[in-house]
């Protein structure tokens, strides 16, 4: 073949997406043996200060009843360290860069630092879907910014050779097939002003972790949630209906918001990317629910590496506080959060060419154990620090798991934060549940569940 | 800063070649009456054009290149109906005609293409222009009977008062059937909210132009393109809360 076509050959597989794939058998035995089952270190860290993982924490409070408040299980433990704003310099290796901003900026931010435990678990099935999603997870047509296929029901990349892998596992992290619950969003203003964003009915299903789902079983939407509002009387009988698709070049983001004063159901804005939240009076975009939610493709991911970071766990305790007690000035009170040293992946997004987003650069920090993200770094156009993503972390045994929690983004810039599905002071507090029917998310449903 | 948005390059020069609709172009010759900015880069682009004129009209009028003639004669032999010679010029002169547009549009080729944008960001010049115009209105309740009468009942004038903004005039634009509201808060800083009938399609977009921050919010049925200088931060809040407004119970 002349050197003409083997350069022409090159270009054209140079310019066509690369379907990535998982890793090889061999290379997936690591998750019964160095690795835990979904590809965290299975080891602890030479100084001790990270415990081995030895199966999570699955121990059920007897006579618990599904959406019973989770008790703190280590609500007996104290501090090991206080990090503040006289000291936080020695650990800045181990921060993200928000919270430093939060340590320069309010000489009363302070994290206390508790004995790290590894909680994180998962049902057998999980463990036995992520062993398989190893070997046969890829990317879509389009390439991994736009969807995941040949995985279900566990994270796919538990060996991940990308930021876009992890980006993907922590998309797709464990929380469960389904949920009820009753989530508040709090928004605190650079004066302290405590306003109630919103409070609202959640139903959320997980088709990615149907029981019994498969690769092929899997369907075009790994997440469905409808909200129905009841608070501040502004909102009340609002709601809003989305759906996430697994192959976002494929199936569009779907979203549905229902306003009362016209009495029906319109389609769209997008719920999606830098579209403000709603709920959220504009302190945050959509796609800074859940630390980082909906599709990657507006951002080219590096995966930066790995290392030992203080982050938020194990918070049971936070969600057994009131609200009022919680958001103080500038910042949530910080004897109502617990922190750890766990491991994390980090993962810096810049603009992908030809995209745009109203905060070029984000750094994601996922949690080896859950793959959750607890933190978010985000920069605006001009370079500035900007927003600061923090989530909690919750255990639930009955799972059993440890999620993504409440969370909260901060604005560095503007000042004021969000405290975003918290649940504090409900009786019900993220019940479990069964899949819903597909009948649950239709917009026709929407119209008839909501109040007014 | 200047608390006035330009009209777009892009629909500059759609105005100076007569490609602008009647309305539109009749708002571009009354706004320039009033904004000397405005007429004089009118007089610059006319000026350019002129100079592009002078320097490619006498294409046409030159000789063909004898390689064009060679390869359209060559072309016409094969032909049964042999045009005449001043065809074939014609022909020669057009292609060279099209070069030269070609070239000229990619340099004086606008970067704002977007009409949804350039229309509110004109309309809001519009506005601001003509405060005390005809059909200017500045209460909650006037502008709720302006907003409701084009666009419909169950659309409202948001109140931004919560983040420190008080309506200073909203403007009816029949022929449009749109509404420009304006809004000014303790510094004299302009946030503009232009609504109209949506094409269709829903879009969120936040975009800049200079020191103007332009957010795009717009579902099926409404388009909201809101307007102001001020950090992404400040348009988020305020695009929020006014989009929340315009259906709020």
């Amino acid at each position: 073949m002349s050197r003409f076509y083997v350069l022409l050959i090159a270009i054209l597989l140079g310019s066509m997406p690369v379907a990535q794939a998982g890793v090889t058998p061999a290379e997936a035995e690591a998750l019964k043996g160095a690795l835990t089952p979904v590809g965290a270190e299975r080891a602890g860290n030479a100084a001790g200060t990270i415990p081995p993982w030895t199966g999570g924490y699955t121990t059920m409070p007897p006579g618990y009843r599904p959406g019973d408040p989770r008790p703190d299980p280590f609500g007996g433990e104290k501090p090991i360290l206080t990090i503040t704003a006289a000291n936080y310099t020695a650990y800045a290796d181990n921060l993200p860069e928000g919270a430093k901003a939060l340590f320069k900026a309010f000489p009363d931010y302070r994290m206390n630092v508790y004995p790290t435990h590894r909680t994180a678990a998962a049902p057998a099935e999980v463990y036995e879907n992520v062993f398989r999603n190893a070997t046969r997870a890829h990317a879509v047509a389009d390439g991994l910014s736009y969807g995941v296929e040949g995985a279900a029901g566990g994270i796919p990349f538990p060996i991940p050779q990308s930021g876009l892998e992890v980006v993907w596992n922590h998309l797709l992290a464990f929380w469960g097939a389904a949920r009820e619950a009753h989530l508040s969003t709090y928004v605190v203003s650079a004066a302290g002003n405590v306003d109630l964003g919103a409070s609202y009915r959640e139903v959320a299903d997980f088709p990615y972790y149907a029981p019994g789902v498969t690769p092929e079983s899997v369907g075009a939407y790994y997440f469905k949630t409808r909200h129905i509002e009841d608070a501040p009387p502004s909102k009340y009988g609002e709601a809003y209906l989305a759906w996430q698709p697994l192959n976002i070049a494929r199936t569009k983001f779907a979203a549905w918001r229902y306003v009362p004063g016209e009495r029906r159901v319109r389609r769209g804005p997008s719920l999606s990317y830098d579209t403000p939240d709603p709920e959220a009076s504009g302190f945050e975009t959509l796609d800074e629910y859940y630390i980082f939610f909906g599709g990657p493709d507006r951002y080219d991911f590096k995966l930066l590496g790995k290392k030992e970071m203080y982050i938020p766990y194990n918070n049971n305790g936070l969600y057994q506080r009131p609200v009022k007690e919680i958001l103080s000035r500038n910042h949530a009170n910080p004897d109502d959060l617990r922190y750890e040293l766990h491991r994390v992946w980090v993962v810096e997004g810049t603009l992908a060419p030809g995209k745009h987003h109203i905060a070029p650069k984000r750094r994601l920090y996922v949690d080896e154990d859950s793959w959750f993200a607890v933190y978010s770094d985000a920069w605006d156009e001009d370079g500035r620090l900007w927003k600061f993503g923090h989530a909690t972390m919750y255990l639930v045994p009955d799972l059993p798991a440890i999620v993504l929690g409440s969370q909260f983004v901060y604005d560095l810039i503007l000042g004021g934060y969000v405290y975003g599905f918290a649940f504090n002071g409900d009786p019900i507090q993220y019940k479990v549940t069964p899949p819903h029917p597909e009948s649950a998310y239709t917009p026709e449903t929407l119209a008839t569940e909501a109040i007014r | 800063m200047s608390d006035r948005p330009q009209i777009t390059d892009e629909e500059l020069h759609a105005y100076i070649d007569g490609e602008l609709s009647r309305v539109r172009a009749a708002d571009i010759t009354a706004l320039a009456q009033y904004d000397r900015e405005l007429a004089r880069k009118i007089a610059a682009f006319r000026a350019d054009k002129a100079r592009l004129v002078e320097l490619y009209g006498p294409v046409g009028e030159r000789p063909v290149p004898a390689a064009w003639l060679h390869t359209i004669e060559r072309a016409q032999r094969r032909s049964t109906i042999w045009p005449s010679r001043q065809t074939i010029y014609a022909i020669a002169a057009s292609l060279a005609l099209m070069v030269v547009s070609m070239a000229t549009y990619k340099i004086i080729k606008p970067s704002d293409e977007d009409p949804t944008v350039a229309q509110a960001l004109a309309a809001r010049h519009e506005s601001l222009v003509m405060t005390d115009a005809a059909g200017t209105v500045s209460t909650m309740e006037a502008a709720n009977h302006v907003v409701q009468d084009i666009l419909g009942p169950t659309i409202k004038t948001p109140d931004l008062s919560k983040l420190g903004y008080t309506l200073a005039a909203a403007h009816a634009m029949p022929e449009r059937k749109a509404v420009t509201i304006d809004y000014r808060d303790g510094q004299n800083h302009v946030f503009t909210v232009y609504l109209s009938h949506s094409p269709g399609t829903e879009r969120f977009d936040m975009l800049k132009r200079g020191a103007t921050r332009i957010c795009v919010w717009q579902d099926e049925e409404l388009s909201a393109v809101m307007v102001g200088e001020m950090s992404a931060g400040e348009m988020l809040r305020l695009a929020t809360l006014a989009y929340a407004g315009l259906t709020a119970a």
